[in-house]
C-alpha cells in the first residue's frame, strides 16, 4: 500500500466510524434474525450485491443471491466468530462503503457492474493485513464461497455429493 | 435389604463400552440386571437426531459456534465435537472438574456413552503388552496373560463385528475378522518400503468394529452393512459399526432380564458393615435430586474410567474410610493415558497416476516395535502408529470473483494433486503414584457429590519417546520417498487421547493392587471393575476391545461364582 492510501484509509476508517451511529437511526432495519450484530437494511443488501458479485448467477448455474448466500454470511459472523471479528466486520463494510463512495461517488450496491470489479480487482491485490475494508471483502468471501460450495445445488450436481457411498472401497485404480 | 422393587441380582453402573457388555452378559446369564446411566436414553436409530442430514443442513456446516466454543475450551479441543454429534458430549459448563494439572477430560453422558462416538479401532493386545510391566519393573504384574483373554477377544469380536486382515504379526495378534477394505496404493508401497528395510516393523491395515459382511448374529442385532459414510460419530442408521445403543443394550433387553435406569446419578456403592460385602448403589437422581437406594449382590462399575475412580473413592464406610476397597491407598493412583502429541506428516509425488475410490472407516496401523523383544532404547516401552495416504483433490483455487472464480469452482476436470501422508503416535505411559486422579476436598457437583481432581502429566519417558518417533519415522518416510517431511507436537494435555486408564488396577497382590486377576475388589469380592480403570499398563493399542474382552470374561466368572454360591 502507498503513502496516499495508507492516508486514506485512516480518514476513511475515522469517518466510517463517525457515520455509523446515523446511518442506523435514519435507515430501515435488516431483515435478518441475528444476536450479536445489526446491520441496516441498505448494510444487508449492499452484502448480498457483494456475495452476488464474488459469485453471480450465470446462464448454467446458480449465483449467491439464489442461495441466499448473505444470510449465510452474516449468521456465520454472527454465530461463529468473536466481538473482535464481529467489530471489524461491522466497521469493515463501512470502510468498504466508503471507499466505494470515494471511487465512484455511489454506493456499492448502485455501481456498475465495472466499477464493481474494479474496486474488487483492487481489495483482491490489496496487502493491507490492517484494512478493515479489505478484512470485510474477504470474510464475506470466505462465507459466500462456504455457502456456495456446501450448498445441495452445488453439491450434488458438480461434486456428484454421495451421502451413503455404499460399501465398495478400490485402494488403487488408475486415475481416469 | 430395601424393598424388592428395588432390588435386582445384579447392578451395572454405567451403560458405555464395557457396561453394555457387562448387562448383555449378566442378562443373559439369567440375571435380573438394573443398568445405572446417569444421562439420558438414545435409542437406536430413533435416538441419532442428526444422522441423515447433509452437509448443507447444518446451520453453520458443522462449525461450533463462537459462544459454545468459548465456553468450553476442553469438549472444543475434541477432534469429533461438532455441530453433528456435540449433543453426545459433555460440554465443560455442564460438569465441571478440578485440574491441578490440565486435563482434558472427554465424556459422553447418556446410554451407550462414549460408543456412539468412539473411533472404532480394535486392535487386540498381545503378550508382549500384558508382560511388559513385569519385564520392565514398572506398574505391578498383570494378574492375566494374553491366553487368559484370547477366547474372550474372540467372544466378543464374533458379537460386535471386526473387519480387518489376519497378518501373522505377533505383536498384534490376529482374530475374528470380517473382511478388510484394505489400503491403498501408497500405503501398499510403503508397507513394502518398511517391509524390505526393517526386519520386525510391520504396515497393516487396521481393525475397526465395522461390519463388511454381517454374519447371522449381527443381522439378528438387526445391523447391517457398513455403507462407508463416514459419519459415525452421529450414529449410524444402518447399526454399521458397534455402540452399545445398536448391540449389547438391546440384546440385553431382549432377555427380559434389564432393567434401564436413566438420569441415575451414582454416589456411591453401599457397603454392609455385618455382611462385609457391598449391598447396592445409592443414586441421586439428575433431575430431581431425589436420592435412591437399589440392592443387589453382584455389582459391576462401568462408570468410565474417572467416573469408576470417582464413585469408588466416594463410597466410604467405617470398613473402608477412603474408598470401596482401597486399604493400601493407591486408589486413583498409577493413573495413565496415551500419549497422542506427536505427528508427522509428508508429501509424496510419485503414484500419480494412480488413487483410491470410496470411503473406508480407518486407514493403515503399525503395531509397537520399539523395545518390543528386548530393551533397546533410553525410554521405556514404544508407540504404535496410524499411516494414512490420501491425494489433494484437484482445485484451481479460490483467487478472483466473478465468473472467473465461479469457472474454477465448476471445474471438476483438475488433475488431482500430489499425495498426502501422515502418521500420528500413540505412545504407551507409565503408571506412575504421582499420577493421580482424587476427590476434590472443597467442591461439589450439582448432587453433591465431589468433583474428581486431576494430577496427571507427561514425563520425560513420553518426551524421549516423541523425539524417538519422528527420528523413526523421519527415517522411514525418506526411505520411501516422501518429502517436505513435517514433524509436530501438540503439546495437548493428557486426556484429549481420550484413553484414560487405571487407578483401580488389576494384579496379583492386594498390597499393591486393588482389583484381582478377575477384576473383583479384592478386599469386596462382590464388586467387579471392568473398565479403563482397572488397567495395569496402557500399552499401545485402542483399549476398548480389551475392556470389552475383559468384561465379558469377569462377567461370566460372576456367574460362575453365583451359581457356586461363592459371592
Amino acid at each position: 500500500m502507498n503513502r496516499r492510501t495508507a492516508i486514506r484509509n485512516v480518514v476513511v476508517i475515522s469517518a466510517g466510524a463517525a457515520l455509523l451511529p446515523s446511518c442506523s437511526q435514519q435507515d430501515p432495519a435488516g431483515a435478518i434474525p441475528l444476536k450479536n450484530i445489526s446491520l441496516t437494511g441498505p448494510q444487508e443488501n449492499m452484502v448480498a450485491e457483494l456475495s452476488e458479485t464474488i459469485i453471480p448467477k450465470t446462464k448454467n448455474f446458480i449465483g449467491a443471491k439464489d442461495l441466499k448466500a448473505h444470510e449465510f454470511v452474516l449468521t456465520m459472523l454472527d454465530d461463529c466468530t468473536s466481538p473482535e471479528e464481529q467489530k471489524i466486520f461491522i466497521n469493515g463494510l463501512q470502510v468498504f462503503e466508503d471507499t466505494c463512495k470515494k471511487k465512484f461517488d455511489t454506493s456499492f450496491a448502485k455501481c456498475s457492474a465495472q466499477q464493481r470489479s474494479e474496486l474488487l480487482k483492487e481489495m483482491e491485490a490489496s496487502k493491507d493485513e490492517k484494512d478493515n475494508g479489505v478484512k470485510f471483502y474477504r470474510t464475506t468471501k470466505r462465507y459466500t464461497l462456504q455457502s456456495f460450495t456446501s450448498a445441495e445445488a452445488y453439491m450434488m450436481n458438480v461434486r456428484k455429493y454421495k451421502m451413503v457411498p455404499g460399501p465398495i472401497y478400490k485402494g488403487c485404480v488408475p486415475v481416469s | 435389604m430395601g424393598d424388592t422393587k428395588n432390588t435386582f441380582e445384579a447392578i451395572v453402573i454405567g451403560s458405555g463400552m464395557s457396561g453394555g457388555w457387562a448387562a448383555k452378559e449378566l442378562c443373559q446369564g439369567g440375571l435380573k440386571t438394573l443398568v445405572l446411566e446417569r444421562g439420558r436414553d438414545v435409542k437406536h436409530v430413533k435416538d441419532y437426531p442428526t444422522t441423515n442430514l447433509r452437509p448443507w443442513e447444518f446451520k453453520h456446516r458443522n462449525q461450533i459456534p463462537y459462544e459454545i466454543a468459548k465456553d468450553n475450551p476442553v469438549i472444543s479441543r475434541c477432534y469429533a465435537f461438532k455441530e453433528d454429534a456435540m449433543h453426545f458430549f459433555v460440554k465443560d459448563t455442564e460438569h465441571p472438574y478440578s485440574q491441578e494439572k490440565p486435563f482434558d477430560w472427554i465424556r459422553g453422558y447418556q446410554v451407550g456413552g462414549k460408543s456412539i462416538m468412539w473411533a472404532r479401532q480394535t486392535q487386540r493386545w498381545s503378550e508382549f503388552d500384558f508382560e511388559g510391566p513385569a519385564r520392565d519393573g514398572f506398574s505391578v504384574d498383570w494378574p492375566i496373560r494374553y491366553k487368559d483373554l484370547a477366547p474372550w477377544y474372540s467372544y466378543v469380536e464374533k458379537f460386535a463385528g471386526i473387519s480387518g486382515n489376519k497378518d501373522g504379526v505377533d505383536t498384534l495378534p490376529d482374530g475374528e475378522f470380517l473382511p478388510a477394505w484394505g489400503l491403498n496404493c501408497v500405503e501398499d508401497h510403503f508397507k513394502s518400503v518398511v517391509k524390505k528395510n526393517y526386519k520386525d516393523r510391520h504396515v497393516i491395515y487396521a481393525r475397526c468394529a465395522h461390519l463388511t459382511e454381517p454374519q447371522p448374529i449381527h443381522i439378528e442385532q438387526g445391523r447391517g452393512q457398513c455403507q462407508t459414510r463416514n459419519l459415525c460419530q452421529r450414529g449410524c442408521p444402518f447399526g454399521g459399526y458397534y455402540n452399545s445403543n445398536s448391540t449389547t443394550i438391546p440384546w440385553a433387553a431382549k432377555t427380559g432380564n434389564l432393567t434401564l435406569r436413566t438420569h441415575a446419578v451414582v454416589h456411591s456403592i453401599i457397603y454392609d458393615e455385618t455382611k462385609g460385602k457391598a449391598t447396592g448403589v445409592r443414586i441421586i437422581d439428575a433431575n430431581t435430586k431425589e436420592t435412591t437406594e437399589y440392592f443387589a449382590p453382584l455389582i459391576f462399575v462401568n462408570a468410565g474410567a474417572i467416573n469408576t475412580n470417582l464413585i469408588l473413592l466416594n463410597s466410604t464406610s467405617n470398613r473402608f474410610p477412603n474408598g470401596l476397597g482401597n486399604d493400601n491407598g493407591l486408589l486413583g493412583k498409577y493413573f495413565a493415558f496415551h500419549n497422542y502429541r506427536a505427528r508427522i506428516s509428508a508429501k509424496y509425488e510419485g503414484m500419480m497416476d494412480s488413487n483410491s475410490e470410496g470411503g473406508r472407516p480407518t486407514s493403515a496401523y503399525v503395531p509397537r516395535f520399539r523395545n518390543v523383544y528386548k530393551q533397546e532404547t533410553d525410554f521405556l516401552r514404544g508407540y504404535a502408529t496410524t499411516f494414512n495416504a490420501n491425494r489433494a483433490s484437484g482445485s484451481r483455487g479460490a483467487d478472483g470473483f466473478g465468473e472467473e472464480l465461479k469457472d474454477k469452482l465448476m471445474d471438476t476436470s483438475v488433475p488431482l494433486g500430489p499425495w498426502f501422508v501422515n502418521s500420528g503416535m500413540m505412545g504407551e505411559t507409565i503408571p506412575k503414584e504421582t499420577n493421580y486422579v482424587s476427590l476434590d476436598k472443597n467442591k461439589k457437583d450439582a448432587w453433591g457429590i465431589p468433583l474428581i481432581n486431576f494430577s496427571v502429566e507427561y514425563d520425560d519417558n513420553d518426551e524421549k519417546m516423541i523425539k524417538d518417533f519422528f527420528e523413526q519415522y523421519t527415517e522411514m518416510f525418506t526411505k520411501a520417498g516422501f518429502t517436505d517431511i513435517k514433524t509436530s507436537d501438540s503439546k495437548q494435555a493428557p486426556g484429549l487421547d481420550i484413553h484414560e486408564m487405571g487407578g483401580v488396577r488389576m494384579g496379583k497382590d492386594p498390597k499393591t493392587s486393588l482389583l484381582n486377576g478377575w477384576n473383583q475388589v479384592h478386599a469386596c469380592p462382590n464388586v467387579f471393575v471392568t473398565d479403563g480403570a482397572c488397567m495395569t499398563s496402557t500399552s499401545t493399542q485402542n483399549p476398548s476391545l480389551t475392556y470389552m474382552a475383559i468384561t465379558a470374561r469377569a462377567a461370566h466368572h460372576a456367574i460362575e461364582l453365583l451359581k457356586k454360591k461363592e459371592l
